[in-house]
């Protein structure tokens, strides 16, 4: 019986016009167009300078700075007041004020006086800016003592070895510049490229020159920090919520609305079969997209898990029940399509936003982390991030394989006992 | 008049007699704008840091000690060799490794002491702001050894933070997640709510009436708009009094903005209603085709400075962009209108456009 039930289900699929035109439209949406989109880098801070010395040392910085890839200097003002109009009118994101007697400050020792005000509105995207300047203003710094001789320079260190160092500091700032936190002063953080771009060797590394020891920054997984290996994997799981939790929800609710549900409500059809033949339609769609999603992955974007590919199915295998029960549970509660959709947008919302998709879980107060562990979002999404970045293998994750399993038992016995044939 | 405002009546009592759609839309708002005001943060906060010490003398203990001291970081533990590493990364116990070189202290006199920061690359902004965080202060104790050697460091720039000094998230979060809900709650509810009419069939019914197509329309939108305000005064109440986001500029002018963007969003619903046949298409095409651009491309959470040329010019298409724009300008910013004018310019030509294209396609006739 669980078989004509389910070939009704993938017949009404078929039949409506509008729900494959959906699945390929948010599929190929998700995978060709998002990870370029979902993009936390910060890159062309519109800088507005306000250059009070005009010195030519004061022009070789501004200059420096316009040649940077992190920075664009479109505007320069002649106040400070000047250039606070154009922050507020969002035609700068950053103010950097270069004060008086800047180069002979710098000339005779004193340290030049500089100001930078960046718009923090964007916390993240203000705090970023604020140590990409300062990281480059004391690369500035380094470049023009070396430059006007080892005698100028306030600290003990072999001129050769400071004079190689500072020669491999690429200028164009093409190098992700490993940044200080904004309250450092800006000292003599000297970034050097080094040779391989390989897995594990670290592309950039921090040579502290008069500190008594070196810091070399290693990034782990994704040396070259590229965010679209990131944000990827993480987007598959929002694919596969979106469809398998969404289209499952309506499912149901149309029927009571058309009013078929009254036939298999007269039918012998059990609960469970009845459900069943409701989740089963959806978990092979799921499967499918999955696959085409991963085969996306490698193809655009190169892209290939470094765990295995099992780990990742059987993971994606239980998730699609998980959220597919969720679906069918919201559509047993809801008499209306509207009633329907709008508890399912409420918890799609929160579970995307609070999943670590686009902010990291750490990051949340107490409370909301709390919350999170009832999440099955969280759980996937950290799944496919580690297996795809850092391999882990199915024994790294039992944890979370069971805490998926817990729900999809959970909200799959909910899913049978709340359809109810009597209204 | 008489019979318009029957018509809205009759709107009215169509969303006050489904009792839980309607307690879903005001309580919704409230619930999302404090979960995600408070939750969602890019702040670091709560890194796990393993240690590898092979010399355990009294320098590392120091070092050691100013980690554990800072806000950022806590020690979660000591790992015997760099071997260990990689299980406790895979496992996802650490966010990074603070690695020694062997006898630390001596080789600080020999001047070969190196301390080699480890970070999970997998979050590229994290990993970048939690090394720096760490080489921040390893380099602040660097230079205490060096004896102020640093105080003449040859540029000093002095940093301020406009309008956000704790560097708060929610100031960035709240005005992008009142034009989300806005356009969730507006365009989709239109939508929905006149499809379903002729879904049912009751379209014809007020078609054959005889008042004219266009006040239809209107009656129907006018209780949304009313649920709308509501939805924006709470979220603006909550926001000041719990999320202590300020509102420092004119309220009358956000609210102006907000009417706009209130209305641009019903001309889409009502767009959204004559291009599709049942409610499940209206929802999905509302629902998943507005709500992902909303979140993705309208800056709501992605700089759009960072995009490449392409999606840049295309979230100039989607309206939540101009709307979270002016918003962040007039909240925190405090701007007057001068400053936010072009958006709303860009809004109301928007509104023009999907109204009159709305009313175009809008057919008297069933068919």
């Amino acid at each position: 019986m669980l078989k004509y039930l389910i070939e009704k289900e993938f017949k009404q699929i078929r039949r409506n016009s509008f729900i494959p035109r959906i699945i390929v439209g948010m599929t190929l949406m998700m995978m060709l167009v998002m990870p370029w989109a979902a993009n936390q880098e910060v890159r062309n801070i519109k800088l507005c300078v306000v250059d009070n010395d005009k010195s030519s040392l004061s022009g070789r910085l501004v200059h420096k700075l316009a040649s940077s890839d992190y920075f664009i200097t479109r505007s320069t003002a002649a106040t400070y007041s000047e250039a606070m109009k154009e922050i507020e009118a969002g035609r700068a994101d950053m103010i950097l004020e270069i004060g008086n007697g800047f180069e002979e400050d710098f000339m005779s020792n004193q340290g030049g006086r500089a100001m930078v005000s960046v718009n923090a509105v964007n916390a993240a995207k203000g705090g970023l800016g604020a140590v990409y300047l300062n990281t480059m203003l004391s690369d500035f710094a380094a470049e023009i003592a070396v430059q006007s001789g080892p005698s100028s320079l306030p600290f003990s260190c072999s001129a050769a070895a400071y004079n190689q160092a500072v020669s491999q500091t690429p200028d164009n700032g093409q190098t992700r510049l490993s940044g200080m936190p904004a309250a450092m002063p800006a000292s003599i953080t000297v970034v050097e490229q080094t040779s391989g771009q390989g897995y594990l060797s670290s592309p950039v590394s921090v040579q502290t020159l008069s500190a008594p020891f070196t810091i070399i920054p290693h990034y782990k997984f994704n040396p070259r920090l590229d965010y679209r290996i990131f944000m990827v994997p993480a987007l598959m799981v929002m694919l596969l919520t979106l469809l398998c939790g969404f289209l499952p929800a309506l499912n149901i609710v149309s029927e009571k609305e058309k009013g078929t549900i009254e036939q298999i409500n007269v039918s012998p059809v059990g609960r469970i079969s009845f459900v069943l033949a409701k989740l089963i339609p959806y978990w092979i769609m799921g499967f499918v997209v999955f696959s085409i999603v991963l085969m996306l992955a490698w193809w655009v974007y190169g892209l290939v898990p470094a765990g295995s590919l099992l780990t990742i199915y059987i993971f994606a295998a239980t998730y699609i029940l998980v959220v597919s029960a969720i679906g069918l549970v919201v559509s047993n509660y809801s008499g209306t399509i509207q009633q329907a959709m709008f508890l399912i947008f409420f918890f799609l919302i929160i579970f995307i936003l609070m999943s670590g998709l686009f902010t990291p879980i750490r990051s949340m107060p107490e409370w909301a982390q709390a919350i999170t562990i009832v999440n099955p979002l969280k759980y996937f999404m950290k799944v496919m991030r580690m297996i795809y970045l850092k391999g882990s293998t199915f024994g790294d994750l039992n944890g979370e394989y069971l805490s998926l399993c817990i729900f999809a038992l959970a909200m799959g016995s909910w899913a049978v006992l709340s359809y109810r044939k009597r209204s | 008049m008489k019979q318009m405002l029957a018509f809205i009546r009759k709107e009215a009592f169509h969303i006050l007699r489904d009792r839980r759609s309607m307690m879903i839309l005001l309580i919704m708002p409230v619930i999302q704008i404090l979960l995600f005001g408070s939750a969602l943060s890019t702040e670091v906060r709560n890194v796990k840091v393993a240690v590898v010490d092979p010399s355990k003398d009294e320098v590392t203990a120091v070092i050691k000690e100013r980690i554990k001291a800072s806000e950022y970081f806590e020690i979660v533990g000591n790992l015997d060799s760099p071997e260990m590493i990689n299980d406790a990364f895979n496992e996802g116990r650490i966010d990074l490794a603070v690695v020694f070189s062997s006898g630390f202290a001596e080789g600080l006199v020999r001047g070969d002491a190196a301390v080699q920061l480890i970070a999970d690359g997998t979050d590229p902004n994290q990993a970048s702001l939690l090394t720096g965080y760490a080489s921040g202060i390893l380099s602040s104790y660097a230079s205490e050894q060096l004896g102020g050697m640093l105080a003449g460091a040859l540029i000093r720039p002095e940093i301020k933070m406009l309008y956000n000094p704790q560097t708060k998230s929610s100031y960035n979060f709240v005005p992008g997640v009142l034009g989300l809900i806005m356009m969730l709650i507006c365009a989709m509810m239109t939508s929905v709510s006149i499809v379903r009419e002729k879904e049912t069939g009751t379209m014809e019914v007020l078609l054959s009436s005889p008042m004219k197509p266009i006040y239809i329309i209107l009656a129907k939108a006018v209780p949304y708009i009313i649920l709308s305000l509501l939805n924006f005064i709470s979220i603006m109440v909550l926001s000041v009094t719990v999320l202590d986001v300020p509102v420092r500029g004119s309220f009358l002018l956000l609210l102006g903005i907000s009417l706009l963007f209130i209305l641009l969003c019903l001309s889409l619903g009502l767009l959204i209603s004559t291009l599709v046949k049942t409610q499940m298409a209206a929802i999905l095409a509302s629902g998943m085709g507005l709500m992902t651009p909303v979140m993705l491309l309208s800056g709501l959470i992605f700089p759009i400075a960072s995009m490449p040329g392409i999606l840049q010019g295309v979230s100039t298409l989607v309206p939540a962009r101009w709307y979270i724009q002016a918003v962040r300008k007039v909240m925190i910013q405090g701007v007057g209108f001068q400053f936010v004018s072009i958006e709303v310019l860009i809004l109301s030509l928007m509104t023009l456009v999907l109204l009159t294209l709305a009313l175009r396609k809008f057919n008297i006739r069933l068919n």
